[in-house]
């Protein structure tokens, strides 16, 4: 299961093959889908139950902003911290590297002659492998938090950073704890108990174990078994969730309360923390217990926070057994210095850990966390990987990323997750070169008129096995694993090659507003009728449809692929274009498009020679996506539909209208750069149910698994994230599948083809279009 | 005789007879908290504790609250007797009585709880707790705070001994007086910036009965800690 944690510090890098095989593997293990399938709709639900009537994004930017100043002066807060610590008798330690840290460690063990270790979670110790330096100097040790005793038992590392254990079932760990019982009884063996002794106070001997069934007698199982190390140990080990600089105290949090017992019972109390959890002040380290909780478990707090300043009173007169206790601060720099001066990535250091971009990331959803990082685990751990661990260990694990964004909004310190592996990939493809064929496809991307050449060339070039809209009896030996959807044949003709009818149909220009049309590769040159139903919509209400002819991809492949130089090129191609044309409105009907030019130009561009900032605000400003520019600039009502009653789509056989007033139960896929890349979740579900009656179904944004480069990257990771998406829509009952994108129409149209089941997929100006009154 | 209601909070004083803030000024009832407010908040505790299978008691004062502590040891399941190491024999433990420990109070409070368990058979104790980590039916602690929108009860300057009670026994029964519960962390924020000001200090927000959910994410109470919070809330909120 962990292979890529279990060989120690130093795992073997795994080439491109043995990570798919992995994936693959993983993808196989059906305990770990259907329980992580379980967890991603429970999550969601719970998320939302515990933010309701709270401003989930206020609370999110003042963390977010609060920590920016914190990184802007973290070595002043450590200074302080310092300062106010030591003068009340903590020790504080500030660690470079993570060897440091644990060097640092050992001699605090050696010098109070500690033998063994209790160990409270924490993922910085994780992060420096400290569990491995600790058996090297030969100090017992033991996890304390159940998830993380129950790895130590198995010899894994966590899989998840809230639940590290989520990835085993019950009897998985009874079989865990049996092996451990059965095993020479703990460091100090207890009293025997006599025969009289009453039931319930039953000590020693070695533990029963249960078989599984019953998790409450697990949890007693680790009760007895803990308690006994707690009781022995000599140093206790913690992390923490906050530093707070001006008081020089430390917060933690847990729901077990091992950390309480870690941090009373031994006579030496070290506690581990990444320079980033410091914070200037309690009020701020209340800000992020206000959200953290929240949102790694859905709870409103956790069950214990723990705040330790100054060497907290011992013992009490009269009592024997308390010693004096030392409490020693080691700070974990390991790169979050250098980081926090790294103007693209360093609210990376925002992070407070609390695992929510991997509850809801699609590929964890399907590979959980071994195969998610390095040590941190989910879109962060992708990211941490890179900063803490290098790009060596980085390189395989950022590719895996969909870029759907699901990550980023649900971040607690509002992190651009997404954006920031994008950017990674682009730094590792400029150090390691790129591979060929991004370099290729960059090189393609990033010059138009060589791109659409090529273009038409595949057009015939697919001439012998495209049969209607999909490539057919291509040789599966050219597909590979990549057969799992019916690939769309290339349009004969493409909008850009119809456009200039299509200008001319437009006899009577209105002064409505000028509506410059980004089509896309997919819309130009595979979906061209999609657009012309666009420009139906458009002209119906009085626009005014524009397409510049110069436009090209909109740069996204690119950047995928790290292919940062061809990203820009495009990105300014385009702009100029655009600009020229002289557009009120610039609409893409695809969101990945759009998002790309609303979002992300504004930074791809930023410095470019002639592009002064303004003109990239307004421009900017102006990008709009197809359903809000049909509720609110065009103001389509309901009244101007026809509700639809057959689809004429190629896609399948006539819908049957069985809804409400005989309409056809229609379906919606959000795509995940209009839902919240671009934040637009009402206005296609308002259209939908102008045409016909929207059914919603489970998991609407969920990704599908498109993902542009990632499906050729990853094709099982792709083909596994659709499938179940289709199995949950062909259980709806819905008639007819909407999305407003043309790589999900791609995907699902594709992967409903192959399935045999025929669920018409259409897009939603299609679908419009083709509802829309006569009279229009 | 115990002390009415108020006289840890109202007068700065905590469960063990130090100021709660260094300058003395009576922080766990926020002066500004109007009665008005403090009954919404104490409402609004009551509610949040349920959802946290914290369950709440109302007392009228003091000696109720004790009354009741030694009514839930002496009625308790008789407390696991996990190894630790310790040096009672187990005959001693499987003859010995329910117990209940209760390091923090004071002498006059001790003094009416020991009575109170002696009528009921349960044996108390001050500590060393050290020597007792295990097989303690119920602890007595008192709060300085309530946060209502979390339920969480705020513990600070507690000797060890009052730590590690609340730790290993199998049921809390945390004392708070009903006047001390406000809105919220941020209504707290004084309190416990006041709290890490001092020299030393561990302030434990407690929120429930120590829970995990590491096994197939099944929610189960008591691992480490306690397996039950009771929460006695004294007296008359809005005072
Ligand atoms: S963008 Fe999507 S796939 Fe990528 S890390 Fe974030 S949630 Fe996962
Ligand atoms: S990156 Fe954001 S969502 Fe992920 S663990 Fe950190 S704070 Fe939580």
């Amino acid at each position: 299961m962990a292979d890529l944690l279990d060989d120690g510090p130093e795992p073997k890098q795994l080439s491109p093959r043995e990570y798919r095989d992995s994936l693959k593997e993983a993808l196989g293990d059906t305990f770990l889908r259907k329980t992580l399938d379980k967890f991603a709709v429970q999550y969601k639900a719970n998320r939302e139950a515990i933010f309701s009537g709270l401003e989930e994004k206020g609370l999110i930017a003042e963390v977010a902003a609060m920590k920016d100043q914190s990184i802007d002066r973290l070595e002043d807060l450590y200074e302080e911290f310092r300062a106010e610590a030591s003068r009340k008798g903590m020790r504080v330690h500030l660690a470079k590297t993570a060897d440091e840290a644990v060097r640092t460690i050992i001699d605090i063990a050696r010098e109070s002659g500690a033998k063994r270790v209790i160990k409270s979670k924490s993922m910085t110790a994780e992060e420096i492998d400290l569990n491995g330096a600790l058996l090297e100097a030969s100090l017992d040790y033991v996890e304390t938090d159940l998830g993380e005793w129950i790895i130590q038992l198995r010899g894994e590392g966590p899989s998840h950073m809230v639940l590290p254990a989520i990835h085993l079932s019950r009897y998985q760990v009874a079989e865990e704890f049996a092996k451990a019982a059965a095993a020479p009884a703990g460091p100090h063996g207890d009293g025997p108990v006599g025969p009289g002794d009453p039931p319930g106070r039953q000590a020693g001997g070695p533990d029963r174990t249960p078989d599984g069934e019953d998790i409450g007698k697990l949890v007693k199982v680790a009760r007895r078994q803990l308690r006994a190390h707690f009781v022995q140990a000599d140093m206790g080990i913690t992390g923490a969730n906050f530093a707070v600089a001006k008081n020089g105290a430390i917060g933690l949090c847990t729901n077990e309360g091992n950390a309480r017992l870690t941090t009373n019972l031994p006579g030496v109390h070290v506690a581990l923390v990444g320079l980033d959890k410091l914070v200037p002040t309690a009020a701020d380290a209340l800000k992020v217990l206000r959200i953290l909780p929240r949102n790694a478990t859905a709870q409103p707090i956790t069950t214990y926070v723990s705040w330790i300043t100054g060497l907290p009173p011992s013992g009490q007169s009269g009592s024997v057994g308390s010693p004096q206790k030392s409490l020693h601060v080691v700070f974990l720099d390991n790169g979050r210095l250098d980081l926090a001066k790294d103007p693209k990535c360093r609210e990376v250091l925002r992070c407070v850990r609390c695992g929510a971009c991997a509850n809801v990331c699609p590929v964890y959803r399907l590979v959980g966390g071994h195969r998610m990082g390095y040590v941190y685990i989910g879109a962060i751990g992708l990211i941490l990987t890179y900063f803490f661990h290098g790009k060596e260990k980085a390189k395989q694990l950022v590719n895996n990323c969909v870029g759907c964004e699901a990550c980023k909004d649900v971040c607690a310190a509002g992190i651009d997750l997404s954006g920031i592996i994008s950017e990674i990939r682009a730094r590792i493809s400029e150090s390691d070169g790129s591979p060929a064929v991004s370099k290729l496809l960059g090189l393609v991307m990033s010059n138009r008129p060589l791109f659409h050449t090529l273009l038409k060339y595949a057009k015939f070039a697919q001439k012998p096995v495209a049969t209607g809209a999909y490539v057919r009896h291509l040789p599966t030996i050219l597909l590979g694993d990549h057969g799992f959807r019916a690939l769309p044949a290339i349009a004969n003709r493409s909008f850009r090659e119809a456009w200039p009818e299509i200008e001319a149909q437009d006899i009577a220009p209105k002064d409505g507003p000028r509506i410059a049309l980004m089509a896309g590769c997919a819309h130009d040159f595979i979906y061209p009728d999609q657009l012309v139903a666009a420009v139906k919509l458009i002209r119906a209400k009085g626009g005014r449809a524009l397409f510049p002819m110069e436009q090209s991809c909109c740069g996204l492949p690119s950047q995928m692929m790290g292919e940062r130089r061809a990203a820009e090129k495009t990105a300014l191609g385009n702009f100029l274009a655009f600009t020229e044309a002289r557009f009120d409105y610039l609409v893409s009907l695809c969101p990945s498009c759009a998002n790309q030019m609303k979002n992300r130009y504004p930074t791809l561009l930023a410095g470019s020679p002639g592009v002064s900032a303004e003109a990239l605000e307004s421009f900017a400003q102006r990008v709009i996506d197809f359903s809000t520019l049909l509720t609110q600039v065009l103001k389509y009502f309901p009244e101007d539909f026809t509700p639809a009653r057959a689809p004429n789509s190629a896609s399948g056989p006539v819908a049957r209208a069985s809804g409400a007033g005989g309409l056809p139960k229609v379906a919606y896929h959000s795509p995940c750069h209009l839902g919240r890349g671009l934040g637009v979740t009402g206005p296609p579900r308002a259209l939908i149910a102008m045409a016909g009656e929207y059914l919603p179904t489970e998991g609407e944004e969920v990704c599908c698994g498109f993902g542009g480069t990632y499906s050729l990257k990853f094709p099982e990771m792709s083909s596994a994230l659709m499938e179940r998406k289709l199995e949950v829509l062909e259980a709806s009952g819905a008639e007819r599948l909407v999305t407003d994108c043309p790589g999900c129409v791609l995907q699902l149209r594709g992967g409903e083809e192959k399935r045999g089941r025929r669920l018409p997929v259409e897009h939603l100006s299609e679908f419009l279009a083709r509802s829309l009154k006569p009279s229009l | 005789m115990p002390q009415k209601p108020g006289a840890y909070g109202a007068q700065g004083l905590g469960p063990c007879g130090l100021n709660l803030c260094p300058n003395g000024e009576a922080m766990a009832s926020d002066a500004n908290q109007t009665s008005e407010a403090n009954l919404e908040a104490v409402a609004l505790f009551k509610k949040k504790a349920a959802e946290v299978s914290t369950l709440v008691i109302e007392v009228p004062d003091l000696s109720a609250a004790l009354d009741q502590a030694a009514r839930i040891a002496a009625q308790a399941d008789p407390a696991e007797r996990l190894p630790t190491g310790s040096p009672q024999t187990a005959r001693e433990i499987a003859g010995s009585p329910k117990r209940l420990a209760a390091p923090d109070l004071s002498e006059a409070d001790y003094a009416y709880l020991a009575g109170r368990c002696q009528e009921l058979g349960v044996e108390i104790l001050k500590g060393p707790m050290r020597e007792r980590l295990s097989g303690l039916e119920a602890a007595f602690s008192l709060a300085s705070l309530g946060l209502a929108d979390t339920a969480t009860c705020v513990m600070e300057n507690e000797t060890e001994d009052c730590r590690l009670a609340s730790m290993v026994c199998e049921t809390h029964v945390l004392g708070l007086y009903a006047k001390d519960v406000v809105q919220d962390g941020q209504a707290g924020l004084a309190f416990l910036e006041a709290a890490l000001d001092r020299e030393r200090n561990f302030v434990s927000f407690i929120s429930g009965a120590s829970r995990t959910s590491d096994i197939e994410r099944v929610l189960t109470l008591g691992v480490h800690g306690p397996l039950r919070l009771v929460v006695a809330l004294i007296g008359p909120s809005g005072d």
